[in-house]
Protein backbone atom coordinates (compact mmCIF):
# COMPACT_ATOMS: atom_id res chain seq x y z
CA UNK A 1 0.00 0.00 0.00
CA UNK A 2 3.17 2.59 0.54
CA UNK A 3 4.23 1.57 -2.52
CA UNK A 4 1.18 2.99 -4.02
CA UNK A 5 1.33 6.03 -1.99
CA UNK A 6 4.43 7.05 -3.03
CA UNK A 7 3.25 6.54 -6.51
CA UNK A 8 0.78 8.84 -5.80
CA UNK A 9 2.39 11.20 -4.31
CA UNK A 10 5.31 11.57 -7.44
CA UNK A 11 2.69 11.47 -9.92
CA UNK A 12 0.67 14.50 -7.95
CA UNK A 13 4.05 16.22 -7.70
CA UNK A 14 5.13 14.99 -11.58
CA UNK A 15 1.88 16.54 -13.01
CA UNK A 16 2.48 19.88 -11.83
CA UNK A 17 6.42 19.93 -12.59
CA UNK A 18 4.83 18.38 -15.71
CA UNK A 19 2.64 21.89 -16.09
CA UNK A 20 5.62 24.12 -14.82
CA UNK A 21 7.94 22.26 -17.46
CA UNK A 22 5.61 22.79 -20.36
CA UNK A 23 4.42 25.92 -19.55
CA UNK A 24 7.31 27.74 -18.54
CA UNK A 25 10.45 25.87 -18.81
CA UNK A 26 10.12 24.78 -22.83
CA UNK A 27 9.82 27.63 -25.11
CA UNK A 28 7.25 28.67 -27.42
CA UNK A 29 7.44 26.94 -30.50
CA UNK A 30 8.28 29.74 -33.60
CA UNK A 31 6.01 28.36 -36.09
CA UNK A 32 2.67 27.17 -34.17
CA UNK A 33 3.00 29.42 -31.19
CA UNK A 34 1.48 28.98 -27.39
CA UNK A 35 -1.18 26.47 -29.00
CA UNK A 36 1.94 24.03 -29.98
CA UNK A 37 1.74 23.21 -25.42
CA UNK A 38 -1.43 21.34 -26.11
CA UNK A 39 0.85 18.24 -27.54
CA UNK A 40 3.01 18.00 -24.22
CA UNK A 41 -0.67 16.47 -22.74
CA UNK A 42 -1.79 15.21 -26.25
CA UNK A 43 0.58 12.59 -27.29
CA UNK A 44 1.20 10.93 -23.55
CA UNK A 45 -2.56 10.69 -23.62
CA UNK A 46 -2.48 8.88 -27.02
CA UNK A 47 0.19 6.84 -25.25
CA UNK A 48 -2.24 6.30 -22.64
CA UNK A 49 -4.96 5.50 -24.86
CA UNK A 50 -3.19 2.74 -26.22
CA UNK A 51 -1.70 1.55 -23.45
CA UNK A 52 -5.63 0.97 -21.96
CA UNK A 53 -6.61 -0.48 -25.51
CA UNK A 54 -3.56 -3.11 -25.34
CA UNK A 55 -4.24 -4.08 -21.68
CA UNK A 56 -8.52 -4.65 -22.88
CA UNK A 57 -6.69 -6.97 -25.55
CA UNK A 58 -4.61 -8.71 -23.53
CA UNK A 59 -6.86 -8.75 -21.05
CA UNK A 60 -9.53 -9.86 -23.39
CA UNK A 61 -7.52 -12.83 -24.85
CA UNK A 62 -6.40 -14.37 -22.05
CA UNK A 63 -10.49 -14.01 -21.07
CA UNK A 64 -11.14 -16.29 -23.50
CA UNK A 65 -8.49 -18.84 -22.84
CA UNK A 66 -8.87 -18.73 -19.34
CA UNK A 67 -12.33 -17.73 -18.86
CA UNK A 68 -10.94 -16.00 -15.21
CA UNK A 69 -13.12 -13.12 -14.10
CA UNK A 70 -10.72 -10.91 -12.90
CA UNK A 71 -8.93 -10.70 -16.94
CA UNK A 72 -12.67 -9.66 -17.83
CA UNK A 73 -12.04 -6.94 -15.03
CA UNK A 74 -8.46 -5.56 -15.92
CA UNK A 75 -10.03 -5.72 -19.78
CA UNK A 76 -12.93 -3.03 -18.93
CA UNK A 77 -10.50 -1.14 -16.96
CA UNK A 78 -7.98 -1.29 -19.32
CA UNK A 79 -11.12 0.19 -21.99
CA UNK A 80 -12.22 2.66 -19.65
CA UNK A 81 -9.56 4.20 -19.45
CA UNK A 82 -8.34 3.88 -23.06
CA UNK A 83 -11.84 5.82 -23.30
CA UNK A 84 -10.52 8.50 -21.43
CA UNK A 85 -7.41 9.08 -22.69
CA UNK A 86 -8.93 8.78 -26.18
CA UNK A 87 -11.11 11.37 -25.59
CA UNK A 88 -8.76 13.71 -24.26
CA UNK A 89 -6.95 12.94 -27.64
CA UNK A 90 -9.95 13.28 -29.59
CA UNK A 91 -11.04 16.95 -28.10
CA UNK A 92 -7.58 18.67 -27.48
CA UNK A 93 -6.38 17.12 -31.23
CA UNK A 94 -9.16 19.22 -33.05
CA UNK A 95 -8.15 22.68 -30.30
CA UNK A 96 -4.89 22.41 -31.72
CA UNK A 97 -5.59 21.60 -35.31
CA UNK A 98 -8.14 25.25 -35.79
CA UNK A 99 -4.93 27.22 -35.23
CA UNK A 100 -2.63 25.23 -37.01
CA UNK A 101 -3.85 23.41 -39.73
CA UNK A 102 -7.00 26.20 -40.35
CA UNK A 103 -9.28 23.10 -39.67
CA UNK A 104 -10.81 21.40 -36.90
CA UNK A 105 -10.91 17.85 -38.82
CA UNK A 106 -8.94 16.56 -41.96
CA UNK A 107 -9.24 12.48 -42.80
CA UNK A 108 -5.41 12.20 -41.38
CA UNK A 109 -4.14 8.73 -41.30
CA UNK A 110 -3.63 9.27 -37.52
CA UNK A 111 -6.87 11.06 -36.99
CA UNK A 112 -9.20 8.43 -38.45
CA UNK A 113 -7.38 5.37 -36.94
CA UNK A 114 -7.94 7.29 -33.41
CA UNK A 115 -11.49 7.97 -33.80
CA UNK A 116 -12.37 4.63 -34.93
CA UNK A 117 -10.45 2.88 -32.63
CA UNK A 118 -12.42 5.09 -29.68
CA UNK A 119 -15.51 4.19 -31.53
CA UNK A 120 -14.47 0.44 -31.29
CA UNK A 121 -13.81 0.22 -28.23
CA UNK A 122 -17.08 2.71 -26.97
CA UNK A 123 -19.06 -0.70 -28.33
CA UNK A 124 -17.18 -2.65 -26.39
CA UNK A 125 -17.88 -0.88 -23.03
CA UNK A 126 -21.60 -0.06 -24.36
CA UNK A 127 -21.90 -3.44 -24.81
CA UNK A 128 -20.57 -4.74 -21.94
CA UNK A 129 -22.00 -2.05 -19.67
CA UNK A 130 -25.21 -2.13 -21.01
CA UNK A 131 -25.82 -5.42 -22.89
CA UNK A 132 -26.43 -7.55 -19.78
CA UNK A 133 -24.60 -9.81 -17.47
CA UNK A 134 -24.29 -13.15 -18.86
CA UNK A 135 -21.08 -14.39 -19.38
CA UNK A 136 -22.16 -14.86 -23.08
CA UNK A 137 -22.14 -11.01 -23.72
CA UNK A 138 -18.76 -10.72 -21.66
CA UNK A 139 -17.14 -13.36 -24.26
CA UNK A 140 -18.84 -11.82 -26.96
CA UNK A 141 -17.37 -8.00 -25.86
CA UNK A 142 -14.16 -9.75 -25.70
CA UNK A 143 -13.94 -11.27 -28.72
CA UNK A 144 -14.63 -7.73 -30.11
CA UNK A 145 -11.57 -5.89 -28.51
CA UNK A 146 -9.15 -8.85 -30.29
CA UNK A 147 -11.00 -8.13 -33.21
CA UNK A 148 -10.86 -4.34 -32.57
CA UNK A 149 -6.99 -4.39 -32.35
CA UNK A 150 -5.26 -5.48 -35.66
CA UNK A 151 -8.66 -3.53 -37.19
CA UNK A 152 -5.73 -0.11 -36.30
CA UNK A 153 -3.11 -1.05 -38.38
CA UNK A 154 -5.52 -1.91 -41.78
CA UNK A 155 -7.63 1.91 -40.82
CA UNK A 156 -3.97 3.64 -40.52
CA UNK A 157 -2.50 1.50 -44.04
CA UNK A 158 -6.26 2.74 -45.73
CA UNK A 159 -6.05 6.02 -44.74
CA UNK A 160 -1.95 6.42 -45.67
CA UNK A 161 -3.11 5.36 -48.91
CA UNK A 162 -6.55 7.15 -49.37
CA UNK A 163 -4.23 10.55 -48.56
CA UNK A 164 -3.43 10.91 -51.91
CA UNK A 165 -6.35 12.78 -52.48
CA UNK A 166 -4.87 15.57 -49.83
CA UNK A 167 -1.45 16.13 -50.56
CA UNK A 168 -1.21 19.52 -47.81
CA UNK A 169 -1.02 16.94 -44.38
CA UNK A 170 1.10 18.21 -42.31
CA UNK A 171 2.66 15.84 -39.84
CA UNK A 172 3.36 16.73 -36.21
CA UNK A 173 6.07 14.43 -34.80
CA UNK A 174 8.41 15.06 -32.46
CA UNK A 175 11.24 15.50 -34.58
CA UNK A 176 11.81 19.10 -34.70
CA UNK A 177 11.53 19.21 -30.41
CA UNK A 178 14.63 21.65 -28.97
CA UNK A 179 16.46 19.87 -26.18
CA UNK A 180 14.35 21.62 -23.36
CA UNK A 181 11.12 21.37 -25.47
CA UNK A 182 12.05 17.53 -25.52
CA UNK A 183 12.87 17.35 -21.92
CA UNK A 184 9.30 18.93 -20.97
CA UNK A 185 7.39 16.35 -23.43
CA UNK A 186 9.65 13.36 -21.94
CA UNK A 187 8.35 14.35 -18.28
CA UNK A 188 5.08 14.88 -19.51
CA UNK A 189 5.21 11.01 -21.06
CA UNK A 190 6.37 9.90 -17.57
CA UNK A 191 3.90 11.55 -15.71
CA UNK A 192 1.28 10.51 -17.80
CA UNK A 193 1.80 7.20 -17.81
CA UNK A 194 2.21 7.21 -14.09
CA UNK A 195 -1.23 8.17 -13.62
CA UNK A 196 -2.44 5.79 -15.91
CA UNK A 197 -1.09 2.86 -14.78
CA UNK A 198 -2.27 4.27 -11.07
CA UNK A 199 -5.91 4.85 -12.75
CA UNK A 200 -6.04 1.06 -13.83
CA UNK A 201 -4.76 -0.31 -11.12
CA UNK A 202 -7.64 1.17 -9.10
CA UNK A 203 -10.16 0.75 -11.56
CA UNK A 204 -8.73 -2.66 -12.04
CA UNK A 205 -9.71 -3.14 -8.42
CA UNK A 206 -13.16 -1.70 -8.39
CA UNK A 207 -14.30 -4.19 -11.06
CA UNK A 208 -13.36 -7.10 -9.20
CA UNK A 209 -14.77 -5.73 -5.67
CA UNK A 210 -17.88 -4.96 -7.85
CA UNK A 211 -17.71 -8.31 -8.85
CA UNK A 212 -17.30 -9.70 -4.99
CA UNK A 213 -20.18 -7.84 -4.14
CA UNK A 214 -22.71 -9.84 -6.85
CA UNK A 215 -21.13 -12.81 -6.31
CA UNK A 216 -22.29 -12.63 -2.02
CA UNK A 217 -25.71 -11.17 -3.19
CA UNK A 218 -26.24 -14.35 -5.39
CA UNK A 219 -25.39 -16.24 -2.05
CA UNK A 220 -27.34 -14.38 0.10
CA UNK A 221 -29.92 -15.23 -2.17
CA UNK A 222 -28.91 -18.48 -2.17
CA UNK A 223 -29.18 -19.47 1.61
CA UNK A 224 -31.92 -17.00 1.89
CA UNK A 225 -33.68 -19.52 -1.01
CA UNK A 226 -32.95 -23.07 1.43
CA UNK A 227 -33.76 -21.22 4.41
CA UNK B 1 -7.43 0.53 2.43
CA UNK B 2 -10.57 2.79 1.23
CA UNK B 3 -10.17 5.24 3.22
CA UNK B 4 -6.54 6.31 2.11
CA UNK B 5 -7.32 5.47 -1.90
CA UNK B 6 -10.15 8.34 -1.38
CA UNK B 7 -7.54 10.27 1.06
CA UNK B 8 -5.28 10.03 -2.50
CA UNK B 9 -8.02 10.58 -4.61
CA UNK B 10 -8.87 14.06 -2.94
CA UNK B 11 -5.19 14.80 -2.55
CA UNK B 12 -4.62 14.39 -6.54
CA UNK B 13 -7.90 16.48 -6.78
CA UNK B 14 -6.79 19.14 -4.64
CA UNK B 15 -3.38 19.30 -6.09
CA UNK B 16 -4.62 19.26 -9.91
CA UNK B 17 -6.79 22.60 -9.00
CA UNK B 18 -4.35 24.45 -8.13
CA UNK B 19 -2.35 23.72 -11.57
CA UNK B 20 -4.33 25.79 -13.68
CA UNK B 21 -4.17 28.25 -10.76
CA UNK B 22 -0.36 28.43 -10.81
CA UNK B 23 -0.63 28.72 -14.39
CA UNK B 24 -3.32 31.66 -14.78
CA UNK B 25 -0.96 33.32 -12.60
CA UNK B 26 1.34 33.52 -15.07
CA UNK B 27 -0.92 33.99 -17.84
CA UNK B 28 -0.43 37.93 -17.76
CA UNK B 29 3.73 37.70 -17.97
CA UNK B 30 3.67 35.78 -20.84
CA UNK B 31 0.79 37.67 -22.43
CA UNK B 32 2.53 41.12 -22.71
CA UNK B 33 5.04 38.98 -24.81
CA UNK B 34 2.45 39.05 -26.97
CA UNK B 35 1.55 42.63 -27.90
CA UNK B 36 -0.58 43.54 -30.48
CA UNK B 37 -1.71 39.61 -31.10
CA UNK B 38 -3.98 39.15 -33.88
CA UNK B 39 -7.22 36.74 -33.60
CA UNK B 40 -5.41 34.15 -34.33
CA UNK B 41 -2.81 34.70 -31.19
CA UNK B 42 -6.13 35.04 -29.32
CA UNK B 43 -7.54 31.64 -30.56
CA UNK B 44 -4.16 30.14 -29.74
CA UNK B 45 -4.25 30.83 -26.35
CA UNK B 46 -8.43 30.20 -26.09
CA UNK B 47 -7.84 26.98 -27.25
CA UNK B 48 -4.42 26.15 -25.03
CA UNK B 49 -6.73 26.95 -22.22
CA UNK B 50 -9.83 24.88 -23.20
CA UNK B 51 -7.60 21.81 -23.83
CA UNK B 52 -5.92 21.52 -20.62
CA UNK B 53 -9.39 22.29 -19.06
CA UNK B 54 -10.46 19.70 -20.58
CA UNK B 55 -7.87 17.37 -19.93
CA UNK B 56 -8.38 17.78 -16.42
CA UNK B 57 -11.53 18.00 -16.30
CA UNK B 58 -12.33 14.58 -17.35
CA UNK B 59 -9.70 12.94 -15.21
CA UNK B 60 -10.94 14.53 -12.23
CA UNK B 61 -14.64 13.46 -12.76
CA UNK B 62 -13.14 10.06 -13.73
CA UNK B 63 -11.39 9.92 -10.33
CA UNK B 64 -14.38 11.42 -8.68
CA UNK B 65 -16.57 8.74 -9.96
CA UNK B 66 -14.05 5.30 -9.18
CA UNK B 67 -13.94 7.43 -5.74
CA UNK B 68 -17.59 7.31 -5.14
CA UNK B 69 -18.45 3.99 -7.10
CA UNK B 70 -15.54 2.51 -4.81
CA UNK B 71 -16.88 4.07 -1.65
CA UNK B 72 -20.40 2.36 -2.28
CA UNK B 73 -18.72 -1.48 -3.00
CA UNK B 74 -16.97 -0.67 0.13
CA UNK B 75 -20.10 -0.28 2.21
CA UNK B 76 -21.47 -2.76 -0.07
CA UNK B 77 -19.16 -5.37 0.99
CA UNK B 78 -19.14 -4.98 4.43
CA UNK B 79 -22.96 -4.92 5.11
CA UNK B 80 -23.71 -7.96 2.99
CA UNK B 81 -20.42 -9.67 4.26
CA UNK B 82 -21.90 -9.68 7.73
CA UNK B 83 -25.16 -10.58 6.30
CA UNK B 84 -23.95 -13.81 4.76
CA UNK B 85 -21.95 -14.46 8.70
CA UNK B 86 -25.03 -13.71 10.36
CA UNK B 87 -27.17 -16.31 7.99
CA UNK B 88 -25.00 -18.71 8.50
CA UNK B 89 -24.49 -18.87 11.91
CA UNK B 90 -28.58 -18.74 11.60
CA UNK B 91 -28.18 -21.76 9.87
CA UNK B 92 -26.04 -23.78 11.97
CA UNK C 1 -18.59 -35.57 -39.34
CA UNK C 2 -16.13 -34.03 -41.48
CA UNK C 3 -15.58 -30.24 -42.19
CA UNK C 4 -16.66 -29.77 -45.25
CA UNK C 5 -20.08 -32.08 -45.28
CA UNK C 6 -20.85 -30.13 -42.24
CA UNK C 7 -20.56 -26.90 -43.97
CA UNK C 8 -22.59 -28.66 -47.17
CA UNK C 9 -25.34 -30.01 -44.29
CA UNK C 10 -25.89 -26.36 -42.54
CA UNK C 11 -25.84 -24.16 -45.28
CA UNK C 12 -28.56 -26.45 -47.31
CA UNK C 13 -30.74 -26.30 -44.63
CA UNK C 14 -30.35 -22.31 -44.41
CA UNK C 15 -30.70 -21.82 -47.95
CA UNK C 16 -33.47 -24.16 -47.67
CA UNK C 17 -35.44 -22.89 -44.51
CA UNK C 18 -35.17 -19.53 -46.72
CA UNK C 19 -36.28 -20.27 -50.01
CA UNK C 20 -39.29 -21.95 -48.36
CA UNK C 21 -39.92 -18.90 -46.16
CA UNK C 22 -38.66 -16.63 -48.50
CA UNK C 23 -38.76 -13.84 -45.29
CA UNK C 24 -35.32 -12.71 -44.60
CA UNK C 25 -34.86 -12.02 -48.78
CA UNK C 26 -37.82 -10.36 -49.69
CA UNK C 27 -37.32 -7.98 -46.72
CA UNK C 28 -33.87 -7.56 -47.53
CA UNK C 29 -34.92 -7.04 -50.86
CA UNK C 30 -37.13 -4.23 -50.59
CA UNK C 31 -35.38 -2.73 -48.00
CA UNK C 32 -32.53 -2.52 -50.58
CA UNK C 33 -34.73 -0.63 -53.03
CA UNK C 34 -36.07 2.22 -50.57
CA UNK C 35 -32.71 2.84 -49.80
CA UNK C 36 -31.47 3.08 -53.61
CA UNK C 37 -34.79 5.46 -54.18
CA UNK C 38 -33.77 7.38 -50.86
CA UNK C 39 -30.45 7.82 -52.31
CA UNK C 40 -31.43 8.70 -55.76
CA UNK C 41 -34.06 11.21 -54.36
CA UNK C 42 -31.25 12.84 -52.41
CA UNK C 43 -28.00 12.80 -54.87
CA UNK C 44 -29.32 12.77 -58.01
CA UNK C 45 -27.33 16.00 -59.98
CA UNK C 46 -25.86 16.26 -63.17
CA UNK C 47 -23.52 13.51 -64.44
CA UNK C 48 -20.35 14.39 -62.75
CA UNK C 49 -21.69 14.40 -59.70
CA UNK C 50 -23.27 11.54 -59.64
CA UNK C 51 -20.35 9.68 -61.06
CA UNK C 52 -18.67 10.84 -57.78
CA UNK C 53 -21.49 10.11 -55.21
CA UNK C 54 -21.88 6.80 -56.76
CA UNK C 55 -19.35 5.33 -55.07
CA UNK C 56 -20.19 6.23 -51.61
CA UNK C 57 -24.33 5.23 -52.28
CA UNK C 58 -23.58 1.84 -53.62
CA UNK C 59 -21.21 1.14 -50.37
CA UNK C 60 -23.36 2.52 -48.34
CA UNK C 61 -26.13 0.42 -49.78
CA UNK C 62 -24.10 -2.84 -49.11
CA UNK C 63 -22.99 -1.59 -45.34
CA UNK C 64 -27.11 -1.15 -44.42
CA UNK C 65 -28.36 -4.12 -46.38
CA UNK C 66 -25.37 -6.30 -45.12
CA UNK C 67 -25.83 -5.34 -41.69
CA UNK C 68 -29.88 -6.11 -41.84
CA UNK C 69 -28.63 -9.63 -43.36
CA UNK C 70 -26.33 -10.14 -40.50
CA UNK C 71 -28.32 -9.36 -37.60
CA UNK C 72 -30.81 -12.18 -39.00
CA UNK C 73 -28.16 -14.78 -38.82
CA UNK C 74 -29.11 -16.78 -35.78
CA UNK C 75 -32.88 -15.17 -35.94
CA UNK C 76 -34.27 -18.82 -36.46
CA UNK C 77 -31.82 -20.56 -34.31
CA UNK C 78 -33.28 -18.07 -31.56
CA UNK C 79 -36.16 -19.54 -31.21
CA UNK C 80 -36.96 -23.02 -29.15
CA UNK C 81 -33.96 -23.57 -28.03
CA UNK C 82 -32.26 -24.20 -31.64
CA UNK C 83 -29.29 -22.66 -31.51
CA UNK C 84 -28.07 -24.42 -28.15
CA UNK C 85 -29.15 -27.25 -30.08
CA UNK C 86 -26.61 -26.37 -32.42
CA UNK C 87 -23.97 -25.54 -30.90
CA UNK C 88 -23.99 -28.72 -28.67
CA UNK C 89 -24.10 -30.95 -31.49
CA UNK C 90 -20.79 -32.42 -32.80
CA UNK C 91 -20.94 -30.16 -35.79
CA UNK C 92 -17.24 -28.81 -35.84
CA UNK C 93 -17.98 -25.30 -34.31
CA UNK C 94 -15.76 -23.48 -36.85
CA UNK C 95 -17.95 -25.65 -40.04
CA UNK C 96 -21.07 -24.02 -38.81
CA UNK C 97 -19.34 -20.51 -38.85
CA UNK C 98 -18.25 -21.21 -42.57
CA UNK C 99 -21.82 -22.29 -43.19
CA UNK C 100 -23.57 -19.37 -41.84
CA UNK C 101 -20.72 -16.86 -43.56
CA UNK C 102 -21.65 -18.42 -46.63
CA UNK C 103 -25.57 -17.83 -46.10
CA UNK C 104 -24.56 -14.09 -45.28
CA UNK C 105 -22.50 -14.65 -48.13
CA UNK C 106 -24.87 -15.37 -50.67
CA UNK C 107 -27.75 -13.48 -49.34
CA UNK C 108 -25.29 -9.81 -49.71
CA UNK C 109 -24.35 -10.76 -53.23
CA UNK C 110 -28.08 -11.46 -54.30
CA UNK C 111 -29.16 -7.95 -52.76
CA UNK C 112 -26.29 -6.23 -54.26
CA UNK C 113 -26.64 -7.77 -57.72
CA UNK C 114 -29.77 -6.13 -57.99
CA UNK C 115 -29.31 -2.68 -55.87
CA UNK C 116 -26.23 -1.62 -57.99
CA UNK C 117 -27.53 -1.90 -61.54
CA UNK C 118 -30.66 -0.05 -60.10
CA UNK C 119 -28.38 2.68 -58.70
CA UNK C 120 -26.13 2.97 -62.27
CA UNK C 121 -29.47 3.27 -64.44
CA UNK C 122 -31.07 5.43 -61.97
CA UNK C 123 -27.85 7.64 -61.52
CA UNK C 124 -27.01 6.92 -65.03
CA UNK C 125 -23.45 5.95 -64.56
CA UNK C 126 -22.33 3.69 -67.18
CA UNK C 127 -20.99 0.41 -65.79
CA UNK C 128 -20.35 -1.74 -68.78
CA UNK C 129 -16.87 -1.27 -69.08
CA UNK C 130 -15.77 -2.34 -65.66
CA UNK C 131 -18.26 -4.56 -64.72
CA UNK C 132 -16.03 -7.11 -63.95
CA UNK C 133 -13.84 -4.85 -61.43
CA UNK C 134 -16.92 -3.14 -59.82
CA UNK C 135 -18.45 -7.25 -59.89
CA UNK C 136 -14.88 -8.74 -58.19
CA UNK C 137 -14.74 -5.77 -55.40
CA UNK C 138 -18.24 -5.94 -54.39
CA UNK C 139 -17.60 -9.53 -53.82
CA UNK C 140 -14.77 -9.29 -51.92
CA UNK C 141 -16.42 -6.49 -49.96
CA UNK C 142 -19.13 -8.76 -49.22
CA UNK C 143 -17.39 -11.34 -48.30
CA UNK C 144 -15.32 -9.38 -45.80
CA UNK C 145 -18.55 -8.06 -44.42
CA UNK C 146 -19.92 -11.37 -43.96
CA UNK C 147 -16.28 -12.83 -42.38
CA UNK C 148 -16.80 -9.96 -39.77
CA UNK C 149 -20.71 -9.95 -39.24
CA UNK C 150 -21.62 -13.66 -39.31
CA UNK C 151 -19.35 -14.51 -35.78
CA UNK C 152 -20.62 -10.95 -34.40
CA UNK C 153 -24.06 -12.12 -34.93
CA UNK C 154 -23.62 -14.42 -32.23
CA UNK C 155 -24.57 -11.67 -29.92
CA UNK C 156 -28.04 -11.23 -31.10
CA UNK C 157 -28.62 -14.53 -29.38
CA UNK C 158 -27.27 -13.72 -26.49
CA UNK C 159 -27.50 -9.40 -25.64
CA UNK C 160 -30.19 -7.37 -25.01
CA UNK C 161 -30.69 -4.27 -27.73
CA UNK C 162 -29.19 -6.74 -30.12
CA UNK C 163 -30.26 -4.86 -32.85
CA UNK C 164 -28.68 -1.76 -31.83
CA UNK C 165 -25.54 -3.19 -30.64
CA UNK C 166 -24.86 -5.33 -33.32
CA UNK C 167 -24.57 -2.10 -36.32
CA UNK C 168 -22.63 0.13 -33.88
CA UNK C 169 -20.32 -3.11 -33.17
CA UNK C 170 -20.04 -4.01 -36.99
CA UNK C 171 -19.87 -0.21 -38.49
CA UNK C 172 -16.06 0.40 -37.23
CA UNK C 173 -15.13 -2.50 -37.87
CA UNK C 174 -16.12 -2.63 -41.19
CA UNK C 175 -14.57 0.93 -42.00
CA UNK C 176 -11.68 -0.62 -43.94
CA UNK C 177 -14.01 -2.29 -46.22
CA UNK C 178 -15.92 0.76 -47.19
CA UNK C 179 -12.65 2.78 -47.05
CA UNK C 180 -11.26 0.42 -49.57
CA UNK C 181 -14.57 -0.06 -51.19
CA UNK C 182 -15.30 3.34 -51.80
CA UNK C 183 -11.86 4.32 -52.98
CA UNK C 184 -11.19 1.56 -54.94
CA UNK C 185 -14.58 1.76 -57.05
CA UNK C 186 -13.66 5.51 -57.44
CA UNK C 187 -10.72 4.67 -58.84
CA UNK C 188 -11.73 2.20 -61.28
CA UNK C 189 -14.72 4.96 -62.59
CA UNK C 190 -11.20 7.75 -62.64
CA UNK C 191 -13.17 10.13 -60.54
CA UNK C 192 -10.13 11.08 -57.93
CA UNK C 193 -6.36 11.69 -59.95
CA UNK C 194 -4.97 7.75 -58.93
CA UNK C 195 -6.90 5.56 -61.12
CA UNK C 196 -4.74 2.33 -59.91
CA UNK C 197 -7.69 0.30 -58.01
CA UNK C 198 -4.81 -2.62 -57.10
CA UNK C 199 -3.67 -1.89 -53.91
CA UNK C 200 -7.52 -1.34 -52.77
CA UNK C 201 -7.84 -4.84 -53.93
CA UNK C 202 -5.04 -5.86 -51.49
CA UNK C 203 -6.04 -4.37 -48.40
CA UNK C 204 -9.99 -5.81 -49.07
CA UNK C 205 -8.22 -9.12 -49.58
CA UNK C 206 -6.06 -8.74 -46.77
CA UNK C 207 -8.94 -7.46 -44.45
CA UNK C 208 -10.91 -10.30 -45.66
CA UNK C 209 -7.94 -12.87 -44.47
CA UNK C 210 -7.63 -11.05 -41.29
CA UNK C 211 -11.02 -11.73 -40.18
CA UNK C 212 -11.25 -15.27 -41.74
CA UNK C 213 -9.17 -16.48 -39.34
CA UNK C 214 -9.43 -14.41 -36.30
CA UNK C 215 -13.26 -15.49 -36.92
CA UNK C 216 -12.44 -19.19 -37.21
CA UNK C 217 -9.86 -18.67 -34.02
CA UNK C 218 -12.58 -16.70 -32.01
CA UNK C 219 -15.92 -18.25 -32.43
CA UNK C 220 -15.59 -21.45 -30.63
CA UNK C 221 -14.56 -19.38 -27.89
CA UNK C 222 -17.45 -16.84 -28.10
CA UNK C 223 -20.44 -19.38 -28.33
CA UNK C 224 -21.58 -19.85 -24.70
CA UNK C 225 -23.64 -23.46 -24.26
Amino acid sequence: MNVRLALTALATIGVVAGHWLAFDFAPVEAQMGVVQKIFYFHVPSAMACYAGFIACCIGSLAYLWTRKGRWDALALAGAELGLIFGLIVLITGPLWARPAWGVWWKWEPRLTSMALLVLMFSAYWVLHTFGGSGEGVRRFAAALAVFATPNIYFVHVAVEKWKGMHPEIQNKGSGGLSPDMRTAFVVCMVVLLLLFGLLLEQRYRMHLQSRLVAALRRRIHRIGGDA
Amino acid sequence: MNARSRRLCVALVASLLSVPALAWAQNPETVTQFVGSSDLDAMKYRHLWLAYGVIWLLIMAFVARTARRQSELKKDLDLLSSRVDDMEKNRE
Amino acid sequence: MNFWPTVALVWSKDIRVELRSKDTLVTLVLFALVLTMVFTFGFASDPQTNLRVFPSVMWACVLFCGTLGVGRTFAREARDGAFTALVLSPAHRGAILTAKTLVNLVLTLIVTALTTPILAVMLRVDLTDVLGLVAGQLFLGAAGFALVGTPLAVMAVNARFAEVLLPMVVFPLVAPILIAGVTGTAAILGTIPENDPRPWFQLMLGFDLVYLVGGQFLFDKMVTE
